[in-house]
């Protein structure tokens, strides 16, 4: 017990808990959009005409215009990882 | 031509009742540059200047033009169909198009011209006009076409200027007279189908009219449902980046935090409590892993 106790971090415990919720939850409300985007695509023939172009729409995107945007994000992401990385070096 | 005059009134009428976008699609097919931000007295000022320009300027100088280019016309072709295939033309080699064609070809690329200048001054205004990424893609298409047509077909392929001399469309013969038609079929027989042919071409041309006006609708709802879907990724994508932006944030103060903890926890020691709470945990954790002797003096203390 005192061992467990001596180990117990109650931020890192914390953390671990929001970080585990806040996924649950994404998981579950991107699960009920993209169902519910399906089932008004697939109720009617014209709304099946719909999702198609709603598809082609989408694959036509083109990727090049959001270029700098993406980059950034890469950027962010690359810095976000870097620092956690150097928590863990810090411990 | 009192009659051309009223055809003149009304094609001007119709064109001011166009809408924008049909506007700048008439405007764009006649070689001019038009947007939706000038408003539509603008546009609508652009293609009456354009079609004055077109009454001023010379058939055959306008025929001159698409010879040269080799657009595929009628010689009997109006000056606004001619004017529609010359929008089209970006050939930018003068050397086999006449005097009049060449200054025809400047004032429709909007280049203002003396009547005075010569040739020489004209070619270089044009081509000084010509924006640079349209000479960057002509150039280049130049050049994958001459390194195309060298791999594949360069014996069979005519130099520049052998080619087959320019031949106009056939002239549509129309339809036969009425007198060849009641010969042919009788006086009710021909009267007949004269009339059904006529009604026949009238709802013929409407529907054409009404397929291209639905399918320029159906353009534009699209490049609509285009703009508004590249508008909302790029809401998103700010999104994301805000948020990646604050986590970064609060991932350089954590690490601030914990780098001066770790200073600090150094500097007095580290069986010191901290005030800190992190080290509050731990000072708890040293309190409780102590032996129990140590404990009970203390609380024998506490109780005294």
């Amino acid at each position: 017990m005192k061992p467990m106790l001596a180990e117990f971090q109650i931020f890192a415990t914390f953390r671990w808990l929001l970080a585990i919720a806040c996924t649950i939850y994404t998981v579950i409300v991107m699960g009920q959009t993209l169902r519910a985007w399906l089932v008004y695509f697939m109720s009617d023939r014209h709304c099946k005409i719909l999702g198609r172009y709603t598809m082609t729409l989408l694959l036509r995107v083109r990727l090049k215009q959001f270029a700098w945007e993406l980059t950034q994000i890469g950027v962010l992401l690359g810095a976000l990882f870097l620092l956690v990385y150097a928590h863990g070096w810090l411990e | 031509m009192e009659r051309v005059k009223s055809e003149d009134v009304k094609k001007t009428l119709a064109i001011s009742e166009l809408p924008i976008d049909e506007l700048i699609d008439y405007g764009k097919q006649l070689g001019l540059e038009l947007n939706a931000k000038m408003g539509h007295g603008e546009l609508l000022r652009r293609v009456r200047e354009r079609q004055e320009l077109l009454i001023e300027l010379d058939k055959d100088a306008l025929l001159d033009i698409v010879v040269w280019a080799r657009r595929p016309v009628r010689q009997s072709a109006s000056k606004e169909q001619l004017a529609k295939e010359i929008a089209a033309v970006k050939k930018m080699d003068f050397a086999q198009l006449s005097d009049r064609g060449l200054r025809a070809l400047a004032r429709l690329r909007g280049i203002p011209v003396d009547r005075m200048a010569p040739r020489a001054e004209i070619e270089k205004a044009m081509r000084l006009s010509e924006p640079l990424w349209d000479m960057v893609r002509r150039k280049r298409r130049e050049m994958l076409g001459s390194l195309i047509s060298k791999m594949i077909d360069s014996e069979t392929c005519p130099q520049e200027g052998e080619g087959e001399e320019y031949k106009f469309l056939p002239e549509d013969k129309g339809v036969p007279s009425l007198r060849e038609q009641i010969a042919e079929e009788g006086v009710v027989g021909g009267i007949a189908r004269r009339i059904r042919g006529a009604a026949d071409d009238y709802v013929r041309e409407k529907l054409d009219e009404i397929e291209l006006r639905i399918d320029r609708k159906l353009d534009e709802i699209d490049r609509r449902l285009a703009e508004w879907r590249d508008r909302e990724i790029a809401n998103r994508l700010k999104i994301i980046k805000i948020t990646l932006v604050a986590s970064v944030i609060v991932a350089l103060l954590s690490l601030g935090y914990d780098l001066l903890m770790k200073s600090r926890s150094q500097e007095r020691g580290a069986l010191e409590p901290d005030p800190g709470a992190g080290t509050a945990i731990t000072w708890v954790a040293d309190r409780a892993a102590e032996p129990p002797d140590q404990n009970r003096m203390r609380e024998t203390c506490t109780n005294t």
